[in-house]
């Protein structure tokens, strides 16, 4: 009774922009001491230990749910001064150490802006800073200028400022459904009264309904041009990027259970990368941090318990970990008995 | 503080630290520059905050109670000497004078603490503010940033001294601004420096730097030069002071450089004052249009003087060959040989020869640079081609011939090939002539002096067929070719076209160019071209090799080069030598000599002036005669070529009283007929010409006439 009480107490508090669970501090710490330097930067190690937009916006987001304000303090000073340079006041995605200017490619990437404007927030309800949510309100509010667009009657959320409007490519628009993060919609569409990020939801939403009719898991990379088809030059896979579209939703508090239905059945000989005409794995993902992501749609959607070795954080790579993080609080707010 | 500078200072004081801006100055009339930079950027942005600035972080970390000095700060405020006796403890003196310089401009009143070596009143015993400097002087400001939010969270009371925020809000916006400016993102630059002013100061010229550029890139040169003109109305370093006004050089329009060079000091500017003027030097070296002014030249000849590298005497060496003062290039070029200048330097001196007609030194000097690229190339093929054409034809070695036909051969150069042409025809080596005018055609279809070349060669040679063939193929582009088979219009205008080839191939283009009415030998033997049997009015003489008339002063001699140089078709040259015979010789040489200043003016086509000299001298009756007969013929074309044809026939008539009418005057006549509409004269002029000698000219008058009688019937 207490647990189903907490439970439902939590799923309220979900909608309220702002109040989040927690990241375990000890699993966070693991995370920081690996994958966070002291200067704040976000290292994704296994792509030539560069930083990007995304890698700095997990990062503030969890520093955010772990209620630890010295590191988001410094990965926001690293953000802030070396990636939110654009004229546009978005961040440019790519960071390279190893290049002088080390910030290669001054293009946005609509995901990492949205995940710092989320954790700006975040901080900015948590620890009652009005300059972070000032922040946060204005990348959103650039964000909805340069990203946010009416096609055929609908609001999509373009994957950067350029490169993939129908001027840029033939089967243009093309967008990335992995790039809708859920649960920052609400929270700025809050903050900037504009109903256009709760329309973004719903486009989000209907994409992912009518690929789920059609059986099909999310590929990476979408032509919306007519009826959705996956993009020319890209693989047509349920992929990297779209592993964590269910993790999204169910973060959200959005995962129906038809809507989920298409990655289940993807992942049900095991989490891979998936060919989403075939429906067969092209690559296993046998990574905790991967595994967790369909251990979580399980137990969410079925109560299967959680294996306990998924339970207990280990930093592997910074990608599956932070996958692995976001899984762990988003169990402990929402399906506490999974854990 | 002007009351604009007033206005100013409030409309900004909304942003964030505007006071803060005036640190760093290192002069002692702070009050009067403060607000310099403020007009460059208080004018991009109103005066509301940035919509699109992120906060700093200690603006959150402070959220509550910013604890900053304010534009109107009242008397007496506590000063924050904690960062100054830190950084004189450790010994750090370029971060203790700089903060020194900005609590100075911060607090006017404030007197600089001296026993430094204690902890100000509050700061002592407390490590952890001690650990926030340090990591701030060793530049880990995500780290101070961590420190002071951690304090923060655990000590909720606790503030971060306001100097260390202000200090960490300017290294961290210094830092940023950086980055935009080296992603090419200048609103966002032009923001960063609006936000924080604090940053743009002596004690970081860089930063200034990159706002101006930013100012440039976004169409507001006013605003750079402001920015430039507030380092050097109050920064002091000179590397840096010169640093700007090479900045500004590069990227201002030169009347807001001129502007900012007044504000020089003792004479530091002399390095941009050189700049500049090579700048309009070698502007002008592009665009003969353009002059420097003697100020400038004289600035960089000292320069170029003094110097032991060769880049100023190629400067100078360019500009004065495209000024008409190739003599003076030639030399500058000689220089830059001399310091090592290269294949630049070596270019322009063959060029530079080459305008002064030293052909030959153009020709010695190019072909050892042959390898040094195709500038150099087409240096030495242009000199050589100018070679090649001289009048008269040089003397060349063997050799040099020899790396000339190499040298041609090997870039295909067809102008080369039409010059090795030329060479030959005007040696009188008529078939080697044709070849090399056929090898240019080869090489370029569409060269029409090398065809033209043919055409005479195929002349001379009555290859009549090859001729049609030519004038068939050329005719309706080149007027000249078509006039040799088609006397309509004999004599072509000057064109640009004309003037052109001219320089290119003077010897083929002043031999062919006009009916040449005489070539004389010597004064017993005039000769008459009109007279000749065919009516070769392009036709010449192979003339004789070497252009030695001979020297001697006396008045026979002078008469005798007149003549000579008259048939070196030298006709200036001539004239002057006949005026000279005229002076110094006897009657019958000075009586000589005056029909040779007539027909020396005819062969520059000055027909008036060769009537006067005719009629002033004192000629025997028969030279007096012959030269009417040529001065009239001279006036038939000039009128047939003005379409007067009623005058040009009653010059004829004149003509005819005192000489037969030669044939090709005939076939004029027939064609002024023509032009006047007279078809039955016309035809009656064509067909006896046809019939005496089966002239195709008179041919092609009849087919002329038929066409247009037929069109007129129609």
């Amino acid at each position: 009774m207490r647990w189903t009480l907490a439970a439902m107490m939590a799923t309220f508090l979900g909608l309220a922009p702002g109040v989040r669970a927690a990241v375990p501090a000890d699993a966070w710490a693991l995370y920081r001491q690996k994958f966070v330097t002291a200067e704040g930067r976000v290292v994704d190690d296994l792509n030539g230990g560069i930083s990007h937009s995304e890698s700095q916006g997990y990062g503030l987001l969890l520093a955010c749910l772990a209620d630890d304000r010295t590191t988001f303090a410094s990965i926001f000073a690293f953000t802030r001064t070396e990636l939110l340079i654009r004229d546009d006041g978005l961040a440019a995605w790519r960071w390279d150490p190893k290049a002088s200017p080390p910030v290669t490619d001054i293009n946005n990437a609509s995901d990492g802006d949205l995940l710092i404007a989320d954790a700006l927030a975040c901080a900015g309800t948590r620890w009652n800073m009005p300059a972070h949510s000032a922040a946060a309100r204005q990348i959103a509010t650039s964000l909805a200028k340069v990203a946010l667009r009416q096609h055929a009657g609908q609001t999509w959320l373009m994957p950067g400022a350029v490169g993939f409007s129908e001027k840029d490519r033939a089967d243009g628009p093309v967008i990335n459904p992995s790039y809708w993060i859920f649960e920052a919609f609400p929270t700025l569409a809050k903050l900037t009264g504009d109903p256009r990020w709760m329309q973004v939801q719903t486009s989000g939403l209907k994409l992912l309904d009518d690929l789920a009719k059609r059986k099909m898991p999310a590929p990476e990379w979408l032509s919306v041009k007519a009826e959705p088809r996956p993009a020319e030059g890209f693989p047509a896979q349920f992929g990297y990027n779209a592993i964590r579209i269910p993790l999204y939703l169910l973060r959200a508090g959005l995962g129906d259970k038809a809507r989920l239905a298409p990655f289940r059945q993807a992942w049900a000989g095991g989490t891979a990368v998936v060919d989403v005409a075939s429906g067969k794995p092209v690559e296993p993902l046998p990574d905790a941090g991967y595994r967790i992501l369909s251990a979580s749609l399980a137990c969410a959607l079925d109560g299967t318990p959680i294996p306990a070795e998924l339970k207990a954080f280990q930093p592997t790579a910074y990608y599956p970990s932070t996958l692995h993080l976001l899984s762990l609080s988003m169990l402990g707010e929402r399906y506490p008995q999974c854990l | 503080m002007s009351v604009k500078s007033i206005l100013i200072a409030v409309a900004v004081s909304g942003l964030a630290f505007y006071t803060l801006g005036r640190y760093g100055h290192d002069i002692a009339s702070r009050e009067a520059v403060q607000p310099m930079i403020q007009p460059a950027l208080a004018q991009q942005q109103p005066p509301q905050a940035p919509a699109e600035a992120v906060p700093a972080p200690n603006d959150v970390a402070q959220a509550k109670a910013p604890d900053r000095p304010a534009a109107a700060q009242p008397a007496a405020p506590k000063v924050d000497e904690t960062a100054l006796r830190y950084f004189a403890g450790q010994g750090d003196t370029r971060r203790y004078e700089a903060e020194l310089a900005r609590l100075r401009a911060l607090y006017p009143d404030w007197k600089p603490p001296t026993d430094l070596s204690s902890q100000g009143k509050g700061q002592a015993g407390d490590p952890e503010l001690e650990r926030m400097w340090r990591l701030f002087a060793e530049g880990k400001y995500g780290e101070v940033r961590a420190a002071i939010a951690q304090r923060g969270s655990t000590d909720p009371n606790w503030r971060a001294p306001a100097d260390l925020t202000a200090q960490l809000d300017t290294v961290e916006a210094r830092q940023r601004l950086v980055n935009a400016s080296n992603a090419r993102q200048w609103e966002q630059v032009i923001r960063l420096g609006t936000e924080t002013p604090a940053m743009l100061t002596c004690a970081s010229v860089d930063a200034l730097w990159r706002v101006a550029e930013a100012f440039v890139q976004t169409g507001k040169p006013e605003r750079a030069r402001d920015a430039y003109a507030y380092v050097l109305t109050n920064c002091t370093n000179p590397a840096e002071r010169t640093g700007t006004m090479q900045k500004a050089l590069a990227t201002l329009p030169e009347n807001l450089v001129e502007a900012l060079l007044s504000q020089e000091q003792q004479n530091e500017f002399a390095s941009i004052r050189d700049e500049m003027a090579r700048r309009h030097i070698g502007k002008a070296a592009d665009d003969p249009t353009q002059k420097a002014t003697p100020a400038e030249i004289q600035r960089i000849e000292a320069l170029a003087n003094a110097a032991s590298t060769p880049d100023d005497a190629i400067l100078l060496g360019f500009y004065t060959l495209h000024h008409d003062e190739p003599a003076k290039a030639a030399t500058w070029f000689q220089t830059a040989l001399a310091r090592n200048g290269g294949a630049k330097a070596a270019e322009g001196a063959v060029l530079a020869l080459g305008d002064t007609k030293k052909y030959q030194e153009a020709e010695t000097l190019g072909a050892q640079w042959l390898e040094a690229g195709a500038a150099n190339r087409k240096a030495y093929l242009d000199a050589i081609t100018a070679l090649l054409t001289q009048e008269p034809p040089p003397r060349l070695d063997r050799a040099v011939i020899e790396r000339i036909v190499k040298t041609v051969g090997q870039d295909k150069y067809a102008a080369g090939a039409g010059a090795l042409g030329w060479y030959a025809y005007n040696a009188g080596q008529i078939s080697p002539a044709g070849t090399w005018f056929e090898t240019a055609l080869s090489w370029d279809r569409g060269n029409e002096p090398a065809a033209y070349g043919l055409a005479l060669v195929r002349e001379r040679l009555r290859d009549q067929a090859g001729l049609r063939t030519l004038v068939a193929e050329w005719g309706s582009r080149s007027q000249r070719i078509a006039d040799i088979l088609n006397p309509r219009r004999p004599r072509s205008a000057p064109t640009a076209e004309h003037e052109r080839q001219t320089r290119q191939m003077p010897a083929a283009e002043s031999a062919h160019r006009r009916p040449t009415p005489i070539v004389r030998s010597g004064p017993d033997e005039p000769i008459a071209r009109d007279a000749a049997p065919e009516p070769a009015r392009r036709s010449d003489a192979p003339r004789a090799p070497g252009g030695n008339c001979g020297g001697g002063s006396s008045g026979a001699a002078a008469l005798q080069r007149g003549w000579c140089l008259l048939n070196l078709k030298r006709p200036v040259a001539a004239a002057q030598a006949f005026e000279a015979a005229r002076r110094g010789g006897n009657a019958q040489v000075a009586s000589d000599a005056a029909a040779g200043v007539a027909y020396a003016k005819m062969q520059q086509g000055l027909t008036a002036e060769a009537t006067v000299a005719a009629s002033a001298a004192n000629l025997p009756p028969a030279r007096r005669k012959e030269l009417s007969t040529l001065l009239l013929a001279e006036q038939f074309y000039a009128q047939y070529d003005a379409k007067d044809y009623n005058g040009a026939l009653i010059t004829l008539s004149q003509r005819r009283r005192l000489a037969p009418e030669t044939t090709d005057l005939m076939l004029m006549r027939g064609w002024s007929y023509y032009n006047l509409g007279r078809y039955d004269d016309a035809a009656h002029i064509f067909e006896a010409l046809y019939k005496a000698n089966k002239s195709p000219e008179a041919l092609s008058g009849l087919t002329a006439i038929r066409d247009v009688t037929k069109r007129n019937t129609q």
